[in-house]
């Protein structure tokens, strides 16, 4: 999953950067309304968390601007602004969720999931498809016979977006759009050697391969 | 306190009766002065006439020769009389009959004029005037009864006074208009001003006459002053808390460091430190963010607003699938500021989402004060923690965040409205109960 993150303070930039990648995001920063604005449309980002407080264009600004658009990218509102009347002009202005600073990294993190479900249409908590069950906080894979794998960064993110747009066609580039930031050295070959890997785990008929248009996720097989 | 009203109308009242009296005086006096004129001069004349038919004989004795004379003067008490004296002699008309008229001698060529009161008791006007006739003395007074004047002036007067009566209570009840018509705008502004305290209004923008329009442009700049120093400590307030809570923000992320990770005795102060230095910089930023009484500059339409704070909660809340029940009129408009009522709400509505089961239940009346009721269909609280729970930061349950400073900071934003703040248990859910009392239209008393 690639998310845009939206703040202006270089130290929670750092921290924030190292515990979202930890938990399994490929994080691209934008530290200022404007570059945020353009970023938010670029759509290869599958969520944001967003400062209101940015210099150049307010956050609010930012998000109303997307949602006028017709952008309807998942947005987390991060904020020192929290009484409940920016709250309310927080989800007026189109905002899914709002996370009050000083936060909880686990907090955040568990509302980011959550909020991805969501917007995938799977339930919260852990994703169970078939025989597989994805275990988000271990970033392991549990196959129903007991056996559990754990899955290395990539490999994780790789499977977390297959199966959360399982049953859709999946082009090489965009699997490579959505689990690497702008840093990574991008090889769309590589992609081509973790579904081998995952279906080594997983079992070969799990992910299909379309010749020259990509992968899908079988959800029933 | 005085009225206007009263003031003018008595004023008026009195000025116009002064000026009423003097006028009926001095009209009585010109209406008297120019009748007596009148018959001053006809009686000059009948003095002339007598002196002409006057004569002396040779026994000096005078004669007078009356067919030279009016009528009049012959028909008893017919108002018209004269008297002639000369030397031992004295001559009065017949229509004197047995009366007479009290005159002395006048030196010859003298002439004055008398006030008498003659036959039957009728005032007279008397000409005096002495002559030299055939070398002997006459003194001639002829007299005139004023009484049809007199009752004429009495006529006059009266009708002169009615009218005078009628014209002022007309002028009276003419003047009550118009002032009542200039103060119109005084009652409109009252209007106004009350609306603006409901938070109707965002400035007195009627039509005013001249004379007050200062008056109210003065309202206008003291309102828009407090409302402009609301809105910059608000906003300087939020840029404080924003500055202070990024650091604080990255201090509390530091407990996640891998160096930090390894020595527990630190990550416990830091992370013990953080929570207690964000509760009390919440709490007291947030009490001084509150508008508190006053007119507010955004009114809280009740309905809308609590329905605006249920779509937040069932967000940041999906998980649960909230059940809300609201009982709010559509139409509930509190006077309060928008932004305290919307902490005050939120603050208690969550605490009551963290505890609900399924359930939460708002209800607003209107009567003589507001109430509001949030009540939930979780565990509720038993007798010593609802008596606990009044005093100022304290939790029920350590593990559920944010608890103790919710309900805290909705007790300083009751405070600074007089009202009242009462838990117990809910009837209809089961679960706990928040019972909030504001007293409406606080300021006005």
């Amino acid at each position: 999953m690639r998310l845009l993150l939206v703040e202006d303070d270089n130290n929670l930039i750092r921290t924030l950067r190292r515990d979202l990648q930890k938990a399994g995001y490929a994080v691209d920063v934008a530290d200022n309304g404007v570059d945020a604005e353009y970023m938010g449309d670029e759509k290869i980002y599958d969520i944001v968390v967003l400062d209101l407080g940015l210099p150049e264009r307010s956050g609010l600004e930012v998000l109303r601007s997307w949602r006028k658009s017709g952008n309807t990218l998942p947005v987390v509102i991060l904020t020192a602004r929290d009484s409940w009347q920016e709250r309310v002009d927080g989800f007026k202005a189109g905002a899914d969720d709002y996370v009050g600073k000083p936060f909880h990294i686990e907090e955040l993190i568990a509302r980011l999931s959550a909020l991805l479900h969501r917007s995938h249409q799977k339930p919260a908590g852990s994703i169970e498809l078939n025989r597989i069950i994805l275990n988000e906080e271990q970033q392991s894979v549990t196959i129903r016979d007991g056996e559990t794998h754990s899955l290395t960064g990539t490999e994780f993110r790789l499977l977390r977006y297959l199966i959360l747009n399982d049953g859709k066609i999946l082009s090489k580039s965009r699997l490579t759009e959505h689990i690497y930031d702008f840093d990574s050295d991008k090889d769309s070959n590589v992609i081509e050697a973790y579904i081998k890997r995952l279906r080594k785990i997983l079992g070969k008929e799990c992910i299909e391969t379309r010749r020259g248009q990509g992968y899908i996720f079988k959800a029933e097989f | 306190m005085y009225s206007l009203q009263t003031r003018l109308g008595s004023g008026l009242f009195i000025s116009l009766t002064v000026a009423f009296l003097l006028l009926w005086l001095a009209t009585s006096a010109t209406i008297r002065y120019l009748a007596e004129n009148y018959i001053h001069s006809r009686l000059q004349h009948d003095s002339e006439t007598i002196l002409g038919s006057l004569d002396f004989n040779r026994q000096n004795l005078a004669i007078i020769d009356k067919s030279k004379l009016n009528i009049i003067f012959q028909r008893p008490f017919s108002g018209h009389y004269f008297k002639v004296l000369t030397g031992e002699q004295q001559i009065r008309s017949r229509s004197l009959w047995d009366q007479d008229l009290a005159i002395e001698t006048l030196p010859s060529g003298k002439k004055t004029n008398l006030h008498l009161i003659g036959p039957e008791q009728k005032p007279l006007l008397v000409y005096v005037s002495s002559y030299l006739k055939q070398n002997h003395p006459v003194t001639i007074a002829v007299a005139e009864d004023l009484s049809h004047i007199e009752l004429a002036l009495t006529d006059f007067q009266w009708k002169f006074s009615l009218s005078a009566i009628l014209v002022l209570l007309l002028l009276i009840l003419i003047q009550v208009y118009i002032v009542r018509d200039s103060i119109r705008p005084l009652n409109k502004i009252r209007e106004d001003l009350r609306a603006l305290e409901r938070g109707e209004l965002q400035s007195l923008d009627s039509p005013v006459p001249s004379e007050i329009s200062p008056l109210i442009k003065e309202i206008n700049r003291l309102i828009n002053i407090t409302n402009q120093r609301l809105q910059r400590s608000r906003n300087s307030l939020g840029d404080l808390a924003h500055a202070l809570k990024k650091p604080l923000t990255v201090l509390s992320q530091l407990s996640h460091d891998a160096a930090i990770q390894q020595r527990p005795d630190i990550k416990r102060t830091l992370d013990t430190q953080t929570r207690t230095m964000h509760q009390s910089m919440e709490r007291v930023l947030k009490r001084a963010r509150l508008a508190g009484e006053g007119p507010a500059v955004n009114y809280f339409s009740a309905h809308k607003e609590v329905s605006s704070l249920i779509d937040v909660l069932k967000a940041m809340y999906r998980e649960k699938n909230l059940d809300f029940v609201i009982n709010i009129p559509e139409d509930a408009v509190l006077s309060n500021d928008r932004e305290d009522m919307l902490e005050l709400l939120g603050n208690i509505m969550e605490n009551a989402c963290k505890w609900t089961q399924q359930k939460i239940a708002i209800t607003v009346q209107l009567n003589k004060d507001i109430l509001i009721l949030i009540e939930d269909d979780g565990a509720g609280a038993d007798e010593n923690d609802l008596n606990r729970l009044s005093e100022r930061g304290t939790r029920l349950d350590e593990t559920t965040e944010g608890h103790g400073i919710g309900l805290a900071i909705a007790k300083d934003i009751i405070e600074q409205y007089h009202g009242k703040l009462k838990f117990g248990r809910s009837e209809k859910l089961g679960g706990f109960c928040v019972s909030i009392t504001l007293p409406e239209n606080h300021s006005s008393t």
